[in-house]
Parts: structure tokens; C-alpha cells; sequence
């Protein structure tokens, strides 16, 4: 996908899957068409001709195929043999707030109420490399997540979390190399080896031009950061996915399931292509290769989606890319709740949204779920409705009994046939953006990036004229809404950050920061320099991210997205 | 309005930027009083000069004028950016997007830029460019740079008034430089090769080249290349791009872009005294027809008291 | 003012400036608006991400627009929309250039809004219709203020 240098049979090689796929593997549905005739149309009292709707499914719709297996090749029921009989899914909290205060104690609030795995959310402020100090970054301190501007942060945020126990996900993009340097000197200090932290860094840059429009530089730049993180990480910490990545993000900007999944997968190979580029074996570094996947309203297809995945991944890395270790061919992935099906009109009918969603990542085999707050459709989550989203998920695990057996739902015609349908479309994606010029070249002509805006125009469309409902948005409506408390973040968060950085650069050692800045200058120029340990030592001397981010500015310039409508 | 036109005749001899943009506006709303506004500062002999660029999409036109823009600026120049995007034939409305790779340029220096539909034009984009081209007058520029949509009608309305045209292509574009119309090739001044960082930027060069050595007659005309990403060639552009200006002399296509100007300017007026004359007699009108006189002669009736 | 009444410049589309005023990149709903406003029949002028405040003044005041239409999904509303609207008014351009917002926006903070001028705060899920009546209402306002 991408790669230069094409061998005719790589070239073919999603057409020649196209193909496989698309093949009819049988004459008709005699079974339905039977039933129909004899039994539904009798029922209704008339013919119908040429629905688009399929009332029932049968064997007929499934193509004969070998048994596949939890815990064997091509994964498509589970990654593990035994799934959730023995242990759940990780509940793995997406927080952040204000200061880092603020966030440590919501941290140890929801590890006290059971979650087993820690997410951060930062603040548009630092998601963007701007300093909690620069004028730009006023009013939105702590807003959206938790502000971070300097290792000083970090060492608060974590203040009593004991790291080699716990992973920790880091939601963090285009400053992705900062926080990850950070979070392992904040382990250092407290005598804990790189080797043994485990979490993730979602770093995910493609992800970003396509739909979130967190960066900073072109992405060439941004993908050297990531080989860079990836080639370290390999090397230092064996138990960290240096990279998460992502659908969630393009699903929410509005792509269907299928595009999520495909674009999804597309930016994948090519994280794998670029380690092969970089020197390393495909078994060295796959296995770290992590993903984030959406989970929406539409249980079968969202259920279909995460068995598509697996499949997938694990049959091109066995036949494209040569890999051999099962670790290398298992898709682990963290799902979330859907935020853009929450509504503030009525907010608690989003427990009963984010429930379902839950539901459907659990029968899809997720290794990891955040379960969002019925609230966030107005703000970030008070600390009542975080717990009630976590109790969602114990009661899945607790009550519902969907934890054995493994992939309860194999088997079923619909979702089988569902199942081979997405992987088939998938593969017709990956066609055509190979055709377009591969993954990069497609985000530069902005092709994801319109097809994502004609989707969400198409639903905007569908809920506008009723074909598409929200309850209690455009069916069910109420015209008087109940007021619920809501989290409020006040301008203290602001103060308070202001007041540490400026602490900060008072007693930190000017000249050494300035040193180690401009020995980051120099390796940044350089194409062959790990940048890993030079942010590292500017982080050490407490340079703060937007000095950071800065000197990338002036060595890689800035990124301007294409033309989308 | 006689406050408000010398504020804003005060206002774009300042060279203030509200006052411009207000009289772009006004120009099109109300040209009687866009009239008393410019009476004073309107000089034909001043009108800025065109620099037409023009060339199909995925080019990179649009980062082009960005870095090309502050090099011809600051040479001395008060440089103004028209940028064009469609109108929806449908509906008839437009996305201007063309300001998305333009903010970090125009917010570090004094160009000014507006952007400008085509609304479904038949000459009527050029009555736009127009109006803003006479205000920007006023207002002391001399040159302004115009983004055009790339194809179309509209797009050769703008090339009739540009004193200098570029076209800027991109290498791989093979297929699309036969098929381009031969129209534009031929009026061209400038070909720019943008995107040379990428492979086949010469042998798009070198067949322009070929191209222009089978024409007939003096060839004057030039062939450059400009890569964006590393910032070459954009110096040398601005410079070949100042030098053919020099050369120019606008004042027999101004003078008959400004002769249709003035037959379209009277005909707006006069249909939008018509509208007037016939909301304000619509019950009169009505008592005709009741009455049981034709159309015709009704109207006839009507243009009697058409006021001068 | 007086000629201006009887001028049709109301058949003159909509020039409307959308922006997202925050360091937020979500642009899912900016585009779909975009998309909704053009195909209402306006010209919509998009600056791309990460405005700040006086640059949407700026582009605001140099494109001549009737109407900007502002959006925040990030709480900081009642600052930010405040500081909008506070350049407009040094730049001497509040009444000709109306302000609508848009996003996350409690039903608490509207009235808080409307007293400075914002109108609108239309909150997701907003039928399509409902948005564009009002931007017209607004732009017909503006437009009888200019002139």
C-alpha cells in the first residue's frame, strides 16, 4: 500500500482479493426465495417485488468456508481461545480535566470504583503544542481534558499511581513523542525501568489528517516521529503499543462503518510498511501495533465490523506481508462508545445508547472499552455519571452472561454473511486508494477526507426529511428539557497552570534547556537520528511542549489541508 | 449618504481596509452611490494591473500565490489577491475556500484579498472583478494578483483583462496539458512547472518548451519551474512575472473592458429603476388591466413616468 | 441610507463566514453547514482551522460578509463569543455584520448571549431549516443597517 517499489504480484494483490471475495460462490437462495413466496407474501396479502430488505437469512448466504476457531488463524471469532471466560476486557476510563490535580484524583476515583486501566484526555492546548501561558491557549485550559505543558504536569498527573502496575493510554497526536518521553522519565524518577511500563501511545497521524486535524507539520515529518517512537519502543519497552490506530476518529467525523474500517486498516499497513522500510523483520514489531475502534448505534454491523478487522489484518499480514508469529496476525483492539450518538436532548437516554453500544464491542471481542458519560453530549463527565458508565460495563461483565462463550454470534447467517460483505467492501477500498497512489498520496488529494464529508452530509440529510431517527432529537421530541448538573471547569484551572510554569522556567536551567533544543534542531534536520532520546532530555530539563513543538516548526514548517469541498 | 460616502471616500484614500471592502460591496449593491464615493479618486491611468493565474485543479496554485505573493509585495508594490471559486449552478450558492492556505500570508503582511464567486457569470464575473479592481484603485493598489477557477468562461473573461497570465501545471499531468483548450495555451505568458520537487518535472518542462518552439512567430513567452515545498523557483517566478508587467501597456483593453462595463453598469441601473417604477404603480397597473387595456400599451403608459 | 432601501440586494446571495474560533480540530459539523449554507444559496467563506478571534474579524471585515456564524463544541463560548464580538465593535462593524452561534451551548448561557448580540446558539440536532431562516432573517438585518 504505497510502497515504491511494486512487484507485480503485490500490485494485484487487493485486486486479486477483490476478486476472490466478489466470486458467487452459489446460484441463487432457493431457501428464501421458497419462503417469500409461500410464506411471506401469503402473510402480508401482496407481492413484493425488488425490496431492498432482507427479512431473514439463510446458509445460503454464507459461503462455505473453513471452521474458524477462536484463538487460531484467521482470528476472526477472538484473538484468545478462551476470550472473557477467566478475564474481562480491560474498562479502561477515558479522563481528564483541568489541572493535573484535578485528573489525578478522578484517575484514582475510577481505579477505586473498578476500572482496571488508565486513559488520558488532554486539552486542546496541549494536543496542539501551545503552552498553558501563550495567549492562544486562553479560555480553553483544561477544558477538554487535562493541560499539560511540562514534565512538572506529568509527575502531579501520576503523583501516587504506581506505573509498573497499571497501563496507562495516552490520547496524544501530533505531540505524541513528547508525552511518551515524558511518561517515561516521570517512570525513571521513580526508579522504574522503561521495560517494565506497559500502555499505549495513540500517535496516529494519518488518522489526524484524515479526520481530526490534530497536527503540526507535513506528514512526513509526523511519520518519522513514528518510526522513531516504534524502532525505541521495540527495542526498550516490550510491553507498549507505540501506536493505536484509529477508526474511532473517522467514524465520528462522519464515515460509514465500512470506511472506518477500511481507512482504518489502510493506515495500518502502512505502519507496517513504514517498519519494513526501516529496517526491521515484520515479527519484530507488529505485535505493538494496536487499534482503536469505534462502536455506534447499529449493533449487526458494528458486531460484523470488529470480526471483519480481525480477519483481515490477520490474512494480509500472513499473505502480503509474510509474518509468521501469531502475535503478528492478531488485531487487539480498545473500542469506544459512540459520542456523536449521544444527545443532550434527554441526556439519561444516553445509558441506555452507551449500553448497547458496550454490548456490541463486547460481542465483537474488544481487548479494551471506554463507556462514555450520558452527559457528554453537554460537557465532560461529572464523576457520578463516569461511575455509572463504568457500572455498565461491570454489569455487562457481571450480569448478562454474554462473557462465555467465546463469539456467541458465530455462526449466525446475518452476521456471517455481514461479516464476509465488509471484508469484500474493505478490499475494494484498499483498491482504490492503491490506485490513487496509496495511503499518503490519497490524504494529500484529500479522497478519505471527501468521501468522510459526503457521508456526513448524506446522514445529516437522511435526519433532516425522518429516514434516519434520533430519539428525542427528531421523533420523541420534548419541549421542555429537564436541566441536569453538568461539570464545570472555571478559569481556576488557568490560573493554577500559569502559576507552575511560571515556577517552572524560574527554577529550571535556561542555557541547559536552550542547549538541549538546539541539539534537537540539529537531529531533526537529520533523517537518520532517533529523536526519542533528545526530546527525552529537553523534557528532562523542562523545556515545555510548545518549545518543543517550535523547533519542529522551524525545521519542518507547517501542514495546510487540501481542498475537501 | 453624503456622510457615509465621504467616510468612505476619506476612508479608501486611507487605504482602510473596512472602507475597501464596504465600497467592493457597494460597487454591485448600489453603483450610484459607489459613483459619489470614487468621484475625486478614480483615475483610469491607475487602475491596477492584472496578474492572471490560471491552470487546472490539484496544481497547487492556491500555495503558490501564497508564497509568491509577499516576494512581489515586497518589492515595492501594493499588491491586492482576487481569489474565484465556482458558484452551484443549482442553487447559487458557493464554497470560498481559497483563504484556508492564505491566513498565515496575509496576516504577516499588508496584501488585502477577497473572494469572489462566479455567479453563474455571463460577464457578470468580470463586473465583479471589475468593481473590486476600480476600488482597489482608489485605494492606492497597483497590482493584484487573480486565482481563477481553472477552466470555463469565467475563466477566460478573467484572462481578457490580465496584463500577464500564468499558467502553472504540475508534472504527471501529461494527458491533461493535451486536453487542456488550446485557448489558454495560447495566451499564456508564463508556464509555470510547479511541484518540481516531484519526478517528471523536467519532461514537463522540456515538452512546454517543444510545445512553444512549434509555434509560429517570436516566442516570448517563458517556462519556470517552482517547488512549494522547498520554497525554489518561487523568487525567480516573481521576478519574470515583474519583468513581463514592465512591458505592458493596459491601456487599450481597459478602456474596452471599461466601454462594456459601462453599457452593463446603465442597463442595472435602468432595470432597477424599471423594478421601482413598477412596484410603486403595481396597484395603478392592475387598475389598467382590470380595466381592460393590454399589456403593451399598459407598459407603455408606464415608461412615461420614468424618471430621469 | 435612503437609496439603499430600494436596492435589491437581497437578490445578491448571502456572503456568510463560518468559523470554528477554538484549538479544535473537529470540523465534521463546520463542513456540513458549509455544505447546508451553499446549497441554501450562500457564499460561504471558510478560513480553515484554527482562527483566532481577530483574524475572523479581519476576514470578516476585508470579505465584507453579512453574516458570521461562529461554533464551539469546547465550553469556552461565553469568553471567546464575548471577545468576537467586542472587535467587532472596535472595528466599528457590529449592526452591519450580524453574529450567529452555534455548538455546545447550555440553554442557561443563551439569553447571557443574545444580550451581546449572538443570536441563534443552535445546539446539534437543530433542524437544517431552522438555522438558514434565521441566518436570512439576521443577513437582511445586517444588510439594512449598511446602508
Amino acid at each position: 500500500m504505497g510502497k515504491k517499489a511494486k512487484t507485480s504480484a503485490t500490485e494485484s494483490y487487493w485486486s486479486k482479493k477483490v476478486a476472490e471475495l466478489s466470486a458467487p460462490h452459489r446460484k441463487g437462495n432457493a431457501a428464501y426465495e421458497k419462503w417469500h413466496k409461500n410464506v411471506l407474501e401469503p402473510w402480508l396479502g401482496k407481492t413484493v417485488e425488488g425490496s431492498e430488505i432482507r427479512e431473514v437469512y439463510t446458509k445460503d448466504d454464507v459461503a462455505p468456508q473453513p471452521d474458524e476457531m477462536p484463538g487460531v488463524y484467521p482470528f476472526t471469532r477472538g484473538i484468545y481461545p478462551n476470550m472473557y471466560i477467566g478475564k474481562p476486557w480491560t474498562m479502561r476510563m477515558f479522563s481528564g480535566f483541568g489541572t493535573p490535580e484535578d485528573t489525578n484524583t478522578r484517575l484514582k476515583y475510577l481505579l477505586k470504583h473498578g476500572e482496571t486501566g488508565l486513559s488520558i484526555a488532554f486539552d486542546e492546548p496541549t494536543l496542539y503544542g501551545i503552552d498553558c501561558d501563550n495567549k492562544r491557549a486562553e479560555g480553553e485550559i483544561g477544558k477538554c481534558g487535562v493541560n499539560v505543558t511540562s514534565l512538572k504536569d506529568m509527575e502531579v498527573l501520576f503523583d501516587g499511581i504506581p506505573l509498573d502496575k497499571v497501563s496507562t493510554s495516552m490520547t496524544i497526536n501530533a505531540p505524541a513523542i513528547i508525552l511518551f518521553s515524558m511518561y517515561i522519565a516521570v517512570a525513571q524518577k521513580r526508579g522504574i525501568k522503561p521495560e517494565m511500563l506497559s500502555g499505549t501511545l495513540q500517535a496516529d497521524i494519518l488518522k489526524e489528517y484524515i479526520a481530526q486535524k490534530e497536527w503540526f507539520y507535513p506528514p512526513e515529518a509526523h511519520l518519522r516521529m513514528i518510526r522513531d517512537m516504534m524502532l525505541y519502543s521495540v527495542k526498550n519497552i516490550p510491553k507498549w503499543n507505540y501506536i493505536s490506530v484509529s477508526g474511532y476518529h473517522i467514524r465520528e467525523a462522519g464515515a460509514t462503518a465500512v470506511q472506518e474500517l477500511a481507512f482504518t486498516l489502510a493506515d495500518g499497513f502502512h505502519y507496517v510498511d513504514m517498519g519494513i522500510e526501516a529496517g526491521l523483520d515484520v515479527d519484530s514489531f507488529a505485535q505493538r501495533i494496536s487499534f482503536f475502534f469505534d462502536s455506534s448505534m447499529n449493533m449487526f454491523e458494528e458486531i460484523a465490523k470488529f470480526r471483519a478487522a480481525r480477519r483481515i489484518w490477520a490474512t494480509v499480514m500472513k499473505e502480503k506481508y509474510g509474518a509468521k508469529s501469531d502475535r503478528s496476525l492478531k488485531l487487539r483492539f480498545h473500542a469506544q462508545t459512540s459520542g456523536y450518538t449521544l444527545t443532550w436532548q434527554q441526556p439519561l437516554n444516553n445509558i441506555a445508547r452507551t449500553a448497547l453500544e458496550a454490548l456490541y464491542t463486547v460481542l465483537g471481542g474488544a481487548q479494551s472499552i471506554h463507556t462514555n458519560s450520558y452527559d457528554e453530549a453537554l460537557a465532560l463527565p461529572t464523576e457520578d455519571a463516569a461511575k455509572v458508565a463504568l457500572r455498565t460495563q461491570q454489569i455487562i461483565a457481571e450480569e448478562s452472561g454474554v462473557l462465555s462463550p467465546v463469539d456467541p454470534l458465530g455462526g449466525s447467517y446475518y452476521v456471517e454473511a455481514l461479516t464476509k460483505k465488509m471484508e469484500l467492501q474493505a478490499y475494494e477500498y484498499f483498491d482504490r486508494i492503491e490506485k490513487i497512489g496509496g495511503v499518503l498520496e490519497a490524504i494529500k488529494k484529500g479522497y478519505m477526507q471527501g468521501e468522510i464529508a459526503d457521508a456526513s452530509y448524506e446522514r445529516q440529510m437522511r435526519l433532516e426529511n425522518g429516514d434516519d431517527v434520533m430519539v428525542g432529537v427528531n421523533k420523541y421530541r420534548e419541549e421542555q428539557e429537564k436541566q441536569i448538573n453538568t461539570l464545570k471547569i472555571s478559569m481556576r484551572a488557568q490560573r493554577t497552570q500559569r502559576a507552575r510554569i511560571a515556577q517552572v522556567k524560574k527554577a529550571r536551567n535556561e542555557s541547559k534547556v536552550r542547549l538541549h533544543l538546539e541539539r534537537l534542531r540539529v537531529a531533526m534536520a537529520s533523517s537518520s537520528e532517533n529523536l526519542v532520546p533528545y526530546v527525552m532530555d529537553a523534557v528532562k530539563a523542562y523545556a515545555t511542549i510548545g518549545e518543543i513543538v517550535n523547533v519542529g516548526r522551524e525545521v519542518y514548517g507547517e501542514w495546510k489541508e487540501p481542498k475537501i469541498i | 449618504m453624503g456622510v457615509e460616502a465621504s467616510r468612505l471616500s476619506e476612508g479608501l484614500k486611507a487605504g482602510d481596509r473596512g472602507s475597501i471592502a464596504r465600497c467592493i460591496t457597494m460597487a454591485e449593491d448600489d453603483p450610484k452611490a459607489f459613483s459619489k464615493v470614487i468621484k475625486g479618486l478614480y483615475d483610469p491611468k491607475k487602475i491596477p494591473h492584472v496578474i492572471g493565474i490560471t491552470g487546472p485543479p490539484g496544481c497547487g496554485k492556491s500555495t503558490l500565490i501564497s508564497q509568491l505573493a509577499p516576494i512581489i509585495a515586497a518589492s515595492g508594490h501594493k499588491l491586492a489577491i482576487i481569489a474565484i471559486d465556482a458558484s452551484s449552478p443549482f442553487s447559487g450558492g458557493a464554497f470560498l475556500g481559497n483563504r484556508i492556505r492564505m491566513e498565515d500570508t496575509l496576516s504577516s503582511s499588508s496584501i488585502f484579498m477577497r473572494s469572489i464567486a462566479t455567479r453563474g457569470a455571463k460577464g457578470g464575473l468580470t463586473a465583479s472583478v471589475m468593481n473590486a479592481l476600480i476600488t482597489l484603485s482608489c485605494a492606492g493598489f497597483d497590482l493584484v494578483i487573480v486565482e481563477s477557477v481553472g477552466s470555463g468562461q469565467a475563466d477566460f473573461d478573467i484572462l481578457n483583462i490580465s496584463s500577464t497570465i500564468l499558467l502553472v501545471l504540475a508534472p504527471g499531468l501529461g494527458d491533461e496539458i493535451q486536453a487542456m483548450k488550446a485557448g489558454t495555451m495560447e495566451i499564456a505568458d508564463i508556464f509555470v512547472i510547479n511541484k518540481s520537487e516531484l519526478p517528471g518535472a523536467d519532461q514537463a518542462k522540456r515538452s512546454i518548451m517543444a510545445y512553444l518552439s512549434s509555434q509560429q512567430g517570436k516566442n516570448t513567452k517563458k517556462v519556470t519551474t517552482t517547488s512549494c515545498v522547498s520554497k525554489h523557483g518561487i523568487k525567480e517566478l516573481a521576478d519574470l512575472t515583474l519583468e513581463h508587467e514592465n512591458g505592458v501597456d493596459t491601456a487599450a483593453f481597459i478602456s474596452k473592458a471599461f466601454g462594456t462595463e459601462v453599457d452593463r453598469i446603465a442597463k442595472e441601473l435602468m432595470s432597477k429603476s424599471i423594478d421601482k417604477l413598477t412596484q410603486g404603480n403595481a396597484a395603478s397597473i392592475a387598475k389598467m388591466l382590470d380595466e381592460g387595456v393590454d399589456p403593451y400599451s399598459a407598459a407603455l403608459e408606464l415608461l412615461q413616468k420614468l424618471e430621469k | 441610507m435612503g437609496s439603499g432601501k430600494n436596492q435589491k440586494s437581497s437578490e445578491r446571495p448571502i456572503r456568510i463566514l463560518l468559523a470554528k474560533p477554538a484549538i479544535d480540530g473537529h470540523d465534521r459539523g463546520i463542513y456540513v453547514l458549509a455544505r447546508a449554507f451553499r446549497d441554501a444559496g450562500m457564499e460561504v467563506i471558510y478560513p480553515g482551522l484554527l482562527p483566532t478571534p481577530e483574524e475572523i474579524i479581519n476576514i470578516a471585515i476585508d470579505e465584507d460578509v453579512d453574516v458570521i456564524a461562529i461554533s464551539l463544541l469546547n465550553g469556552s463560548h461565553m469568553t471567546i463569543f464575548k471577545k468576537v464580538m467586542e472587535l467587532l465593535k472596535k472595528r466599528h462593524a457590529e449592526g452591519d455584520i450580524a453574529v450567529v452561534g452555534g455548538g455546545t451551548i447550555p440553554e442557561a448561557d443563551r439569553p447571557k448571549l443574545e444580550k451581546i448580540g449572538v443570536t441563534g446558539n443552535y445546539g446539534p440536532g437543530t433542524p437544517m431549516n431552522e438555522i438558514i431562516s434565521h441566518i436570512r432573517k439576521r443577513a437582511e438585518e445586517a444588510r439594512a443597517n449598511k446602508w
